[in-house]
């Protein structure tokens, strides 16, 4: 492919740097540009070249690419046709590449998503990894949790997954902590009945006759009459 | 007893300082073998030692996590009645479709074959470019598929791991990492049909329940013990590892584990309530400024 010098210039027409679409070179330039989506032709006249803030004409193109063109024509009539030629060019890639932003907007969610890679956290994930891995002790966590299963019968009363001399010892080896367990509760029996020794000294059995002040005006009567008699 | 540091003379200082070093490292042996056969009469002493010193560990020292889970009711009323319920308390036996990103290399298709292998009732279908994720979510809920996992890769080797719950049950990424196939494990066994035991170690708080639920949905209901074949998922500081053994139980005190299938690493990086969306907002999300505490730890 040809190449040739670049030109930096936002407003070149052609990319390329020569004498012909030099912007600064040249009095009288046109350009085609898009900001935001929308495209717009710009124009340098001599007549302004006094005044730099305003020197070029934005003017807005239709969206529709025939009629751009002939806005194009029209705005740029008895120009060389070097410039509308260009100009012309810009306009087709520029509207073109718009179409294809769209349409790949549109797909954008079916694409795969790009994550970056982020070194220094890999890094760090991957040491942490290693010394979680250290302090996991799979193996021996794996055999406390089956040994504990077993014990508590969660495979029931004559599991599959044991031999017989295995199931045997470890059977025997809990009546022997249920007689442990017993002797124990014989303690506990004990200490239960001084309990409740000490429960019934709290109770007492009371009559039901409750003591209201008019029984005991009665009392008293009657243990003055037992007097008078007895005088 | 002059002080070495004040000798000029370097070949004297050296001397000196080699005779402290050797003195200092029988003194500590001494004071060690003492302890070790005092200990050996007295198993006590040992006990009470270790009891008094106890290491800190990055487990003992965990920040405190309010949501983590011991015996709660309202816990235990969410789960009657979460996705996964259909599983605990129907019993719905779990299908699983496996897989993979567009465009796959071989060491994904052996991953892939590892996994079909682990999880009865599990089918692979290769990746038809056409097909985005949703229309797999799709076609699996037509066909009764009760859980879709789909393996990615990056450079030619499996990186993560995204586990869909169906109907619209939880989705989970995980990062894969250090993959070992069963060939590569030395001395591994060979798996037979029979349903696995699962272990599921240390998923306490509320995300780790949700996920370690998850990964209970994948296995079927009653375990054949027969087949003496157990699959563990450990949780250690957040990465989740996987492993196969055959066990037998030698005696009262010991098993013997015999490593079959692969094993692989997984760290959860979001969660996300629904089926895959893209869009959608994530449960939880991983984001590396959340981890700026050693200590702090989210499973």
């Amino acid at each position: 492919t040809a190449s040739g010098n670049f030109c930096r210039n936002e407003y070149n027409a052609t990319g390329l740097c020569n004498r012909q679409s030099c912007p600064l070179a040249n009095s009288r330039y046109a350009t085609v540009r898009e900001q935001n989506g929308i495209i717009y032709l710009f124009v340098k006249t001599p007549e302004r070249a006094h005044s730099p803030a305003k020197m070029w004409e934005k003017i807005k193109l239709s969206k529709n690419y025939a009629q751009a063109l002939e806005q194009i024509d029209k705005e740029l009539i008895y120009w060389p046709n070097f410039n509308i030629h260009k100009c012309k060019q810009r306009l087709t890639k520029i509207t073109q590449y718009l179409i294809k932003m769209r349409k790949l907007k549109l797909k954008a969610d079916e694409r795969p998503k790009l994550v970056g890679i982020k070194k220094k956290i890999d890094r760090r994930e991957a040491r942490r990894e290693v010394k979680a891995e250290a302090a996991a002790r799979l193996d021996k966590a794996i055999e406390k949790e089956l040994l504990d299963r077993l014990k508590s019968h969660a495979y029931g009363d004559a599991p599959l997954n044991v031999h017989e001399d295995v199931w045997k010892e470890i059977l025997e080896g809990e009546k022997g902590e249920f007689e442990v367990d017993s002797d124990q509760t014989d303690e506990d029996d004990s200490q239960s009945e001084a309990e409740e020794d000490e429960e019934d000294e709290e109770r007492e059995f009371v009559s039901d006759q409750s003591e209201d002040e008019e029984d005991m005006e009665d009392m008293f009567e009657k243990e003055y009459e037992h007097e008078t008699v007895s005088l | 007893m002059v002080e070495i540091n004040t000798i000029k003379n370097k070949l004297k200082r050296d001397e000196l300082f080699l005779k402290q070093k050797t003195a200092k490292a029988k003194a500590k042996r001494d004071r060690r073998t003492a302890l070790k056969n005092e200990e050996a009469s007295n198993p006590e002493k040992k006990e009470k030692r270790l009891a008094e010193n106890v290491p800190n560990t990055l487990e003992n020292t965990r920040e405190f996590d309010e949501t983590m889970v011991e015996e709660d009711e309202e816990v235990a009323a969410d789960e009657a009645t979460d996705e996964f319920a259909q599983y605990f308390q129907n019993g719905m036996t779990p299908k699983i479709l496996i897989t993979t990103s567009k465009g796959p290399s071989a060491s994904v298709y052996e991953f892939a074959t590892e996994l079909v292998d682990i999880f009865p009732n599990s089918h692979f279908v290769k990746r038809r470019p056409q097909f985005e994720m949703r229309h797999i979510v799709e076609f699996s809920k037509n066909r009764d598929f009760t859980d879709v996992m789909i393996i990615n890769e990056d450079k030619k080797e499996p990186n993560a791991l995204t586990l869909i719950h169906l109907p619209d049950g939880p989705t989970a990424h995980f990062k894969l990492s250090s993959i070992a196939l069963s060939k590569e494990i030395e001395g591994h066994g060979r798996t037979s049909s029979h349903k696995p035991e699962l272990i599921l170690n240390n998923f306490n708080t509320r995300l780790g329940h949700t996920i370690g639920r998850m990964f209970t949905a994948l296995f079927p209901h009653v375990p054949e013990f027969q087949g003496r074949q157990v699959a563990t998922l450990h949780n250690q500081r957040d990465f989740i590892f996987f492993r196969r053994h055959r066990y037998m139980f030698k005696n009262a005190k010991r098993v013997n584990l015999q490593e079959l299938g692969p094993r692989f690493t997984l760290k959860l990086k979001w969660l996300q309530k629904g089926t895959f969306d893209r869009k959608g907002e994530h449960e939880w999300m991983f984001k590396p400024e959340m981890e700026t505490s050693r200590r702090k730890f989210f499973l």
